[in-house]
């Protein structure tokens, strides 16, 4: 018996290992589709590191953009000027201000010793807090640094000064004539200093802190004054604002504050998917991963979302928004039939595909499954909670005391939390709650938004703001998955906008 | 025609018109390896499938030591194993009848019956006895070893052979009479 036996396995051996079965055509072509999709995986992921890399890019060089934008305001440092007006005197108030006007430039040059001279003479009793040096001053400090550009806010805005003249004469009344007028004297400083409040030049409390000390004026023609880098423009008697500034770009650089804003804001978002045809291997039954159907067993709900929005103002009408939302997007999905596949490990499992991707689930209660062996889902629920960071471009449109705001840019959406809930069903039992995570979901997408948003100005400060807004997805939220969804949805949330 | 060595060259580099070659080399052998693992013809094409994916996967680990078929048909069966390893019981599932030897010679019966019944045969076994069989008479390992792999006690293992050998013999008296009767 035993040899016979043993036999066996002679024979078995003997009759199989030589033998030779050409495996069917299919199976080569489904080997050349996966390596295929392989071979993109890979390349995607060497383009997802360059993606990332130039999102990373972007995002730096718009913050580089808007800082040197910053910058290039405070560059024209401007230096608020008060004026103290002394009606019963009769006095003539002279203010200066930041605005320059080229069409309109008047070159005077003079020194502080001929300003000095002058005032002397017309009996122009200067009531500033400014400091102009005399002749004295301009001895020691002409060694000092043109322009000290390291004033603080709180500097500049302590920084006043103010002329009184009591009687004119013929040149200077022309001078106050032509600045009331709104013209300009542009005057070249060759040596300016600005001095902080705690400076002993300020110490003064009858009037306003003085910051700005000009030792010395020089004659230029205004060839050399137009050439020149820094020049101190003086406006007309009602403003109230003197500006060192940069002469290169005049126009542009005078009398625009960068103003900030930022908006908390909560809303409501209402999804829908967009769901398109993803990959399928060949020669294999859509069991459970057909488009069509996966659209319609899904219903998205209505989530809450919040943020922060940070305004920048370009110009007087245009800004940029960014900021950082987070959201969620629900999906409850109706009971289904799925079905068992071999999973990534090589383990035959169930999978649940739905259209943020899949999932392989294991029965508690029934025996390893086989492929194409097939259970019931009951009620489900996908949840996905995504970052959102927004780069958008608005347009202010003011009417009294509303806003409206166009608004319409780009966002990146990065996955925070995913989850998908369900319960196997076997015979009439359910098994119990199954918590697992999505696979095929990509870490980011990009989505599109555009939007009108209206505020209402409460005070200069405080405004109520509403915007309803669409989102539509640019790339979609996952990837190597039976179904590719692209999630939109229509948007609308509240808050209140805080100015600086 | 380019030999097996430089067509695994080409295939560490990603060429795919290697793979194909070498799929077109392999497949037919490791088909027969994947069908005697398998229940059916289908089973056998997935685990081929997921074999080859394997091994163009893995290509690059191969250091030419020892030979590459040998290594190729190992992936096969571990693929193979992998759909029933810790799934499955693996002890005996089935009574088995002991039978009288009718043949005296492998020839007699290798006459009388093709190598595709054969496999027939094999795919049949129950699962427990079919990995063992084939573990123990295609890939010459001994029982301490089929027990580590399919995680069965050793004892499990030559009984579950000593069964697997009893049932083949039993079905190929069977076929063995209805083709002498053919036959006549």
């Amino acid at each position: 018996m035993d040899e016979n036996l043993h036999n066996i396995d002679d024979l078995f051996k003997d009759a199989i290992e030589p033998h030779t079965t050409p495996p069917s055509a299919a199976v080569w072509e489904s080997i050349n589709y996966k390596l295929d999709v392989k071979h993109t995986e890979q390349l995607k992921k060497k383009y997802n590191h360059l993606k990332k890399l130039v999102a990373l890019l972007l995002l730096l060089l718009s913050s580089v953009v808007v800082y040197e934008l910053y910058k290039t305001q405070n560059t024209a440092a401007t230096i608020v000027k008060t004026t103290e007006n002394n009606k019963t005197d009769k006095n003539k108030q002279i203010t200066t201000q930041t605005a320059t006007s080229e069409t309109e430039k008047v070159n005077n040059n003079f020194t502080a010793a001929d300003i000095s001279k002058f005032l002397d003479k017309q009996n122009t009793r200067v009531t500033t807090t400014n400091t102009i040096s005399t002749s004295k001053d301009v001895a020691t400090n002409t060694d000092n640094a043109t322009l000290n550009r390291t004033i603080t806010k709180q500097e500049k805005k302590n920084t006043k000064t103010t002329i009184d003249v009591e009687d004119n004469d013929e040149y200077f009344a022309k001078k106050a004539k032509a600045i009331k007028q709104k013209r300009l004297v542009n005057v070249k400083i060759t040596t300016a200093k600005l001095y902080s409040d705690e400076d002993d030049l300020t110490n003064n409390e009858d009037t306003d802190p003085i910051n700005l000390s000009v030792n010395k004026f020089t004659k230029i023609d205004k060839q050399t004054a137009d050439k020149e880098s820094t020049i101190l423009g003086l406006q007309k008697s009602n403003l109230n604002d003197i500006a060192i500034a940069n002469n290169s770009k005049p126009k542009k650089a005078v009398g625009n504050k960068l103003h900030f804003s930022i908006t908390p804001i909560i809303g409501s978002q209402y999804s829908f998917a967009r769901i398109e045809e993803g990959e399928h291997e060949p020669n294999r039954p859509r069991r459970g991963n057909d488009r069509d159907e996966i659209q319609k067993d899904e219903k998205h709900q209505s989530t809450l979302a919040f943020g922060l929005l940070v305004n920048i103002d370009l110009g007087k009408r245009l800004g940029i928004q960014t900021g950082v939302n987070i959201f969620r997007k629900r999906t409850e999905i109706e009971p289904k039939k799925i079905f068992a596949d071999v999973d990534n490990d090589g383990k035959i499992k169930y999978k649940y595909n739905c259209s943020s991707g899949y999932t392989y689930l294991t029965s508690k209660v029934s025996t390893t499954p086989a492929v194409g062996d097939s259970i019931y889902t009951s009620n489900s629920s996908n949840t996905l909670s995504y970052l959102n960071i927004p780069i958008a471009v608005t347009y202010s449109i003011p009417i009294k005391r509303f806003s409206i705001i166009p608004t319409a840019g780009v966002g990146l959406n990065f996955l925070l939390h995913q989850k998908i809930q369900t319960n196997l069903v076997s015979g009439s039992n359910k098994e119990g709650t199954v918590t697992s995570t999505v696979q095929g979901l990509q870490k980011m997408y990009l989505n599109g938004t555009a939007g009108i948003a209206l505020e209402y100005k409460l005070n200069k400060r405080f405004s109520l703001h509403a915007m309803p807004s669409a989102s539509f997805a640019l790339t979609p939220i996952n990837k190597n998955t039976p179904v590719k969804s692209f999630y939109n949805s229509f948007n609308v949330q509240a808050g209140v906008k805080i100015s600086f | 025609m380019q030999s097996i060595q430089s067509l695994i060259y080409d295939c560490k580099k990603g060429n795919r018109q290697s793979q194909a070659k070498l799929y077109a080399l392999l497949s037919p052998k490791m088909m027969v390896v994947c069908l005697c693992y398998s229940r059916n013809t289908e089973e056998a094409e997935e685990s081929l499938q997921e074999g080859f994916m394997r091994v163009f996967e893995h290509i690059n680990t191969f250091k030419f030591e020892g030979s590459f078929e040998g290594w190729v048909r190992k992936i096969m069966v571990n693929c193979s194993l992998q759909k029933y390893r810790a799934k499955q019981p693996m002890y005996a599932l089935v009574q088995v009848e002991n039978e009288e030897n009718i043949y005296s010679s492998n020839e007699t019966i290798t006459t009388n019956l093709s190598t595709k019944e054969l496999i027939t045969l094999v795919q049949k076994l129950p699962t427990a006895y079919r990995l063992v069989f084939n573990l123990y008479v295609f890939e010459n390992m001994k029982h301490k070893e089929i027990a580590e792999l399919l995680g069965i006690s050793e004892g499990t293992s030559k009984s579950n052979l000593f069964d697997a050998r009893s049932i083949l013999q039993k079905a190929i008296t069977q076929q063995s009479k209805i083709a002498k009767q053919r036959n006549l």
